[in-house]
Order: structure tokens, then C-alpha cells, then sequence
């Protein structure tokens, strides 16, 4: 069984109409993002999506993590359609954005990972405990107090990566996991990211930093809304990758 | 679902007490609000009739500011609230946690209810200490029924209008409260409306809500005597209810098509 099946998978955007067109009754425009994109994943690998800004990389992440619904194809998790799953599908898949935008920034680390990890469905019990081993592992403990905007743009990644390990999800996707950090904070992003990865869990990573490539299984480019076909990861063939996105 | 909506409550509280004089400003506000409209009703009284009732324009007028607060923040909450997530981009992760579209639109709304109350709260006994409100004939029962009635029915128009926020990114929650604000008998009694706008006030669940809630704290009136006011929210809550929590999970599926959701 695959933990993430992926089938011809097509996502176009529409664009905004200018005033002539609407005047003249023109057909709407689409920007085609994702023509027929397919893969798989199984449970233990790290499949690493390479490719430029704009290629559509967050746009895949997104569909898999139905905040988007594609205009055609399908995306099975555990077999099963993702429209299916509702609420629970984030009981099992985790969306890691890089987006500073998604915390609330009057709140503390600390704070907003408690509110968080109520709404995963932590317990009470356990709640505390999780989020301080979270932000031990990605070395914000000492600032746990600090509000949100007091955090540098590295510091707000790595607590977004806190939060999506809380709820110890089995399908983790990572949007740009290393898009604000430093070379230091990005090698321990990447060495987590490998700590954590183990044969229960999937992990998909888009990046366009071929450093993040080397803690992948797997490797695909997304260029011109399709997904190249898997390469072999090799530390010999950066200078490939780099020439590939 | 408790400890969920506990989680919003929390949220809530620590983003407001993080404005640390915000909550000292609101009751001052609301002190100088009711002086101001203490001195409009005693240039208006004589113009405004109100001859038997039991009543004067002052104490019509403070009981229509102080329940179109909870009027009005039920039905401009959800929509602010979304919008303001989707500005600050907090709405696409907590959507992406097992939360279901009720314990979000309670937990938003959770911290703020308490706000208002506690205004509505201050309105009343600012208006009884120093404007002589006279709450004696007050029947308890009957203004508990309507108000929580009241309350389901402009929950579920504050969710319509929040389906516009989410889909077209523009809270047009205030020009709604505007409008009603106009055609209401919040300020004004409803005979100093034209003849042919009076029946189509009694089609709003505002007119209702605003007239049982007065009838029940001044005229002493029983439920079974505000029974044409009960029916008429009761049958807003339950065609509303419904109806806006299909749209919300309809335009939720629009701006997941459109791919807006994470849009401002």
C-alpha cells in the first residue's frame, strides 16, 4: 500500500478577467499549473520535489493536503480519496507551509503551539510535554516565552516545522523547510527532518535548494506544470540537479 | 469540542489583554455613549411618541443599544474574524486542523460573546445607577427565550454574510449592521416609519428580537404573549441554521476549486 498515490493529477488557476473582456463577454482565462502530474509513496521514503518559484510546487503540496481541489485526477492516502477523509485527513498528513503568515503573532512560541496542538487533539496530559520536546528539537526552548513577532524569519520556519511534527502526523509534506534559515540552522532542519522520517512515516519535501535534496529517497522536477520521472539521489550529481530546475 | 472552543477562548483572551487598556476604554466608551444619547433623548422625547407605553424614549433607546450590541456582534464576528484570519493567514492553518465548521464559528465567537455581555452588562447598570433605568416589570424567562432564539437566528446571518468574506475577500459585515441599523427600532419606534416600510420590518428577525426584548423587561410579558416574536425567530433559526452552514461548506469548497483560500 502506498501512503500517497497520485494520478493525472491536473490543477489550472482562472485568471482575473481584465474590464475589455468583461465588456466583450470574453471566456475567462486559465493559467495551467499542474498538467497530469503522477507519483507515488510509500511509507519510509522522503520524496524530494524540486523546481523553481512558480512552478507550482506549493500547489501540489496543497492539493495533497485538500486545501485545494483539483480539476482532475486523483490523490489516494491510504487508498483512499483525499476529499474523503474531511477533518481527519490532518489526524494523519501535515502540512508544513513556509509561510510567516500563519501564526498568531501577539502570541507566544509557546502560546500558539498550545492552541495549535488543542485543535491536532492532543491531550491535556500530554500537551505540555510535547510541545517542549518539539521546540527543544528545533532549538527554540530558550525563547519559548518570546511572542511571535519578536522571532527572527528563521525562527518563525522552525516553529512552523515544530508544529507540524506535533500531532506526530504519518504523511509530513514541507513546503520550502529551509527557505529563511541560516546554512547552521538549515543542516539541523535537514538532520530532523531525517531523525524523524522512519519507516512509519512519508515525507515530501518542495524545495528549490539542492542542498535539501541529499536527505531525500527520491527525487523528481517539476518543470512545465509535469513531474519529470524519479532520479536516483547522488551526491555527484548537484550540479545536475541545479542544471534540472 | 469543549476543549477546542477553551483553545479559541484562551487565544482570544491573551490577543486582547495583550492591548493592555483596550477593555478600560470600552466601558469608559460605553459610559460616555449612554450620557451622550441621555441628552439626544431629552431633546427628542418630545417629538418621538411613545404615549402608552410603559416607558420613556431614554429607557426605549438604552435597551435597543444594549441588545443590538449582541445583535450586531453576532452578526459581524464571524465575518471580521474570517477576514482578519485571512489577512493575518491564520485561517488556512487552522482550517487544516480536525476542527469542524460549528467548533470553529463557536470557539470564534466564544471570547468575544463574553465582551459584549459584559458591555451589555455595563450598559444596564450604568443606565440603572445613574439614568434611573427601571428594570422592575423585568419577566426573566421570556427575555432568555428571545434573546437565545435571537441569538441562532443572527448567528446564521453573521455565517451568510461571512460565505461573502471568504469567497470575495471583502467584510461587508458593517454595511449589513449599517442597514440595520436604519431600518430597525433600535433608535426609533417603528410608527415613525412610512406606513408601507412598517410590514416589511416585521419580515427582519431584528424587529421581533428588539420588540420582545423590550416587552419583556418593561411590560412583564409572558412567553405565550410573545408568541408571534418567538414563532417568527424560531422560524429564521431554523431555516437560517441550515442554510448557512450549507453555504459556508459550499463556499469553502468554491475558494478550494478557485485555490483563494489562503487570498486576501
Amino acid at each position: 500500500m502506498y501512503s500517497i498515490e497520485v494520478k493525472n493529477l491536473c490543477k489550472d488557476f482562472p485568471l482575473p478577467k481584465k474590464i475589455l473582456d468583461v465588456l466583450l463577454f470574453r471566456k475567462r482565462k486559465f493559467l495551467k499549473v499542474l498538467n497530469n502530474v503522477s507519483f507515488n509513496l510509500s511509507y519510509g521514503e522522503i520524496f524530494i520535489i524540486m523546481g523553481k518559484n512558480g512552478t507550482g510546487k506549493t500547489t501540489l503540496l496543497r492539493a495533497l493536503s485538500n486545501l485545494l481541489i483539483p480539476e482532475k485526477g486523483t490523490i489516494l492516502i491510504n487508498d483512499k480519496p483525499v476529499s474523503k477523509y474531511g477533518t481527519d485527513l490532518s489526524n494523519i498528513l501535515s502540512f508544513v507551509n513556509s509561510e510567516e503568515r500563519s501564526f498568531y503573532w501577539r502570541l507566544s512560541a509557546y502560546e500558539n503551539l498550545e492552541f495549535f496542538g488543542t485543535l491536532l487533539g492532543l491531550k491535556k496530559s500530554q500537551l505540555k510535554k510535547t510541545i517542549l520536546s518539539s521546540l527543544r528539537r528545533v532549538d527554540l526552548i530558550k525563547h519559548k516565552d518570546f511572542r511571535f513577532d519578536k522571532y527572527s524569519s528563521g525562527m518563525k520556519q522552525r516553529l512552523s516545522i515544530a508544529r507540524g511534527f506535533l500531532n506526530k502526523p504519518k504523511i509530513i509534506l514541507l513546503d520550502e523547510p529551509t527557505r529563511n534559515l541560516d546554512p547552521f540552522h538549515a543542516k539541523e532542519i535537514r538532520e530532523l527532518i531525517k531523525r524523524l522520517s522512519n519507516s512509519k512515516t512519508a515525507i515530501i519535501i518542495a524545495t528549490n535548494n539542492p542542498e535539501d535534496a541529499f536527505i531525500g529517497d527520491k527525487l523528481s522536477i517539476l518543470k512545465n506544470h509535469k513531474l519529470s520521472s524519479l532520479k536516483k539521489i547522488d551526491k555527484k550529481n548537484l550540479k545536475r540537479i541545479s542544471e534540472l530546475i | 469540542m469543549i476543549t477546542k472552543i477553551k483553545a479559541f477562548f484562551k487565544r482570544d483572551f491573551i490577543i486582547s489583554a495583550s492591548y493592555k487598556i483596550s477593555f478600560v476604554l470600552d466601558i469608559i466608551v460605553v459610559f460616555f455613549q449612554l450620557l451622550f444619547w441621555y441628552y439626544i433623548s431629552l431633546f427628542l422625547t418630545k417629538n418621538i411618541p411613545l404615549e402608552g407605553l410603559n416607558y420613556s424614549y431614554f429607557e426605549f433607546l438604552i435597551i435597543g443599544i444594549a441588545f443590538h450590541s449582541f445583535l450586531a456582534f453576532f452578526l459581524t464576528n464571524l465575518s471580521s474574524q474570517i477576514r482578519e484570519s485571512q489577512v493575518t493567514g491564520t485561517l488556512q492553518s487552522v482550517l487544516s486542523t480536525p476542527i469542524s465548521p460549528l467548533t470553529f464559528f463557536i470557539g470564534t465567537s466564544a471570547f468575544g460573546f463574553l465582551k459584549t455581555a459584559l458591555k451589555l452588562f455595563f450598559i444596564i447598570l450604568f443606565g440603572v445607577i445613574l439614568f434611573n433605568l427601571n428594570l422592575s416589570n423585568i419577566n426573566f424567562l421570556s427575555l432568555i427565550v428571545i434573546f437565545f432564539i435571537g441569538i441562532i437566528s443572527f448567528f446564521s446571518i453573521g455565517l451568510i454574510i461571512s460565505c461573502f468574506a471568504l469567497v470575495f475577500k471583502q467584510d461587508i459585515s458593517g454595511w449589513t449592521d449599517f442597514f440595520l441599523r436604519i431600518f430597525n427600532i433600535i433608535y426609533y419606534p417603528i410608527i415613525l416609519f412610512p406606513v408601507f416600510i412598517r410590514p416589511l420590518l416585521y419580515l427582519l428577525p431584528t424587529t421581533h428580537y428588539l420588540k420582545g426584548i423590550r416587552l419583556a423587561i418593561f411590560e412583564n410579558a409572558s412567553i405565550s404573549s410573545l408568541g408571534t416574536n418567538i414563532l417568527v425567530l424560531s422560524v429564521f433559526a431554523v431555516i437560517l441554521l441550515p442554510l448557512s452552514l450549507w453555504l459556508f461548506n459550499y463556499s469553502l469548497k468554491v475558494v478550494k476549486k478557485k485555490g483563494t483560500l489562503v487570498e486576501f
